[in-house]
């Protein structure tokens, strides 16, 4: 298999509402921006791989209606309807086959289009789960309550998690929330699904994030054509691990991470890590809510305090762009490495309602 | 019911969208208020796109330009609806039979969907001019775009 190597990412000012950018023009401007980077051509992209929802997007074969503005139009296109971090395990694979040697890998997300609590009703059951009223944020509380009791935590844990949260995304330009909060702030809004506060859970955010990978000999050309050294700061995917748990949530452990550790596991195997808590630099995760910060912590098998960076950017409490929020991680990892801030990273990325599928990967410098 | 018939499970969720025009959409809903059918513009291919939008179909590059484009061309296709569809914007019924055609704006090099006046196909022909017509109270949005009708 040939190494993947990551040339470049983008991602734009994440908020509650861009209503002044179509989707496709959110799409468009992360993938100008990322070419621009890298100085890399349009022709020069062998194949794109996007990530959206039809449902979010609100049109049927949603990923065709992006494809002029990722400039897909004559290349091999294909799409993942799952989180972004999830799209990147597809173009990954088509640079690892040697079949081609450049991969744009584009997700968007626009929360403030559609009606995200309907849209995520519809996913559960419509026969046993849907007359309870059940969407994302109703799962969060029950995951909560779940991960509480079992570990004996009183709330005040989930308020400590998001200021942390709010305080991190504060000093990262391109978050939703952009104001420090501290625990006795974030413990005092309304519960919106018990024990969870407003403020406890990530935001619907629009935005999207592109990131464009290469083998390695087209990463020396670009290196090379760009006056940069080639090599010495050539970010690489090193290990990936995916893992699918029950659907219902009746049939998972929620206070647990779940299928977490497995893909975990996967990725700091091929990747030959074998004490994640002090071989990583950097830990980027989807958090969508702050009882899932604490769990996916525990689930990439990091120590309670100590060990990377964790979630500097704010994850996904930050901003949550939809299928983009996975792949976002994923740029804040890179961009992390390729300016020197520690060798290895993790990122994250989730599908599904409380964690049914994650997606995990592990990133190098060289 | 009988013991052996099947069970299905009547549900009506409802979804409703707030598409975003965007930047590009935007200026060609204002430019219907004003009466005028606007395109964007490459320069390198050159190539001239209705309605505009941000990346060339040509190269890939930002359409930096929006122009103004004559509001009539040639009909190139179109076909007649004969089924009852619902106007997703107002949730009234169309009636039926109308037809809708596509039509190449002059100075562009794209085609154009939208309403023809006329009614039945048969008095249709591929290459004919048409010209946009436009109703009188104008509000910014496809609506003050009535039809294309014959212009010759
Ligand atoms: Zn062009």
């Amino acid at each position: 298999m040939q190494p993947v190597v990551i040339l470049g990412a983008a991602q734009t000012r994440h908020a509650a509402r861009r209503p002044e950018a179509s989707y496709a023009e959110l799409a468009f401007e992360v993938v100008a921006d990322v070419l621009a980077r890298t100085g890399v051509g349009h022709d020069r992209i062998d194949t794109v791989i996007t990530a959206s929802s039809d449902f979010w997007d609100g049109r049927t074969i949603s990923d065709m209606s992006v494809q002029d503005a990722v400039g897909a139009a004559g290349k091999s296109a294909s799409k993942v309807s799952m989180d972004g971090a999830f799209a990147l395990v597809y173009g990954a694979a088509r640079i690892a086959s040697g079949a081609y040697r450049t991969c744009l890998v584009v997700a968007h997300g626009k929360a403030s289009e559609g009606m995200p609590r309907a849209i995520a009703s519809a996913a559960f059951d419509p026969i046993y789960e849907r007359p309870l009223g059940p969407d994302d944020r109703v799962a969060l509380g029950l995951q909560a309550r779940r991960f509480l009791d079992l570990r004996g935590l009183g709330e005040e844990v989930l308020a400590e998690a998001a200021a942390q949260a709010w305080t991190a995304a504060a000093s990262n330009p391109n978050a939703e929330r952009r104001e420090a909060r501290t625990a006795v702030q974030v413990s005092s809004d309304a519960l919106v699904a018990d024990p969870l506060r407003g403020s406890q859970l990530a935001p619907d955010s629009d935005g999207a994030c592109a990131i464009l990978l290469a083998d390695e000999q087209t990463a020396a050309q670009v290196a090379a054509a760009s006056g940069r050294e080639g090599g010495s700061t050539t970010v690489r995917l090193e290990g990936f691990g995916l893992s699918t748990d029950m659907h219902g949530l009746g049939d998972r452990d929620l206070g647990t991470a779940g299928v977490l550790p497995r893909a975990a596991r996967s990725a700091y195997e091929q990747a030959g890590i074998h004490e994640p808590g002090r071989e990583l630099d950097v830990a980027e995760t989807y958090d969508a809510s702050s009882a899932q910060t604490l769990l996916w912590r525990e689930g990439l098998g990091l120590p309670p305090t100590g060990g990377p960076a964790w979630n500097p950017s704010g994850g996904a409490m930050g901003a949550q762009p939809g299928f983009a929020t996975g792949l976002v991680r994923v740029a804040e990892v890179f961009e992390r490495l390729a300016r020197g801030e520690g060798r290895t990273g993790v990122a994250h990325g989730m599908t599904g309602f409380v964690g049914q599928a994650h997606c995990v990967w592990v990133l190098r410098r060289r | 019911m009988s013991e052996q018939d099947p069970i299905v499970v009547r549900c009506t969720p409802e979804l409703t969208y707030r598409y975003a025009a965007g930047r590009y959409g935007s200026r060609f809903l204002r430019g219907l208020k004003e009466g005028r059918i606007l395109a964007s513009r490459c320069r390198r291919c050159p190539r001239t796109l209705v309605p505009p939008r941000i990346a060339c179909t040509g190269c890939f590059g930002r359409m930096e330009e929006v122009v103004e484009v004559p509001p009539r061309g040639e009909l190139l296709a179109y076909t007649q609806v004969t089924f009852p569809f619902l106007d997703p914007f107002t949730g009234v019924k169309r009636p039926i039979p109308y037809c809708y055609g596509m039509v190449r704006f002059e100075g562009t090099d794209n085609t154009f969907q939208y309403f023809l006046a006329e009614k039945n196909p048969a008095n249709l022909r591929v290459g004919q001019r048409v010209r946009a017509v436009f109703r009188e109270e104008r509000k910014g949005e496809m609506a003050d775009l009535v039809c294309l009708e014959a212009a010759e």
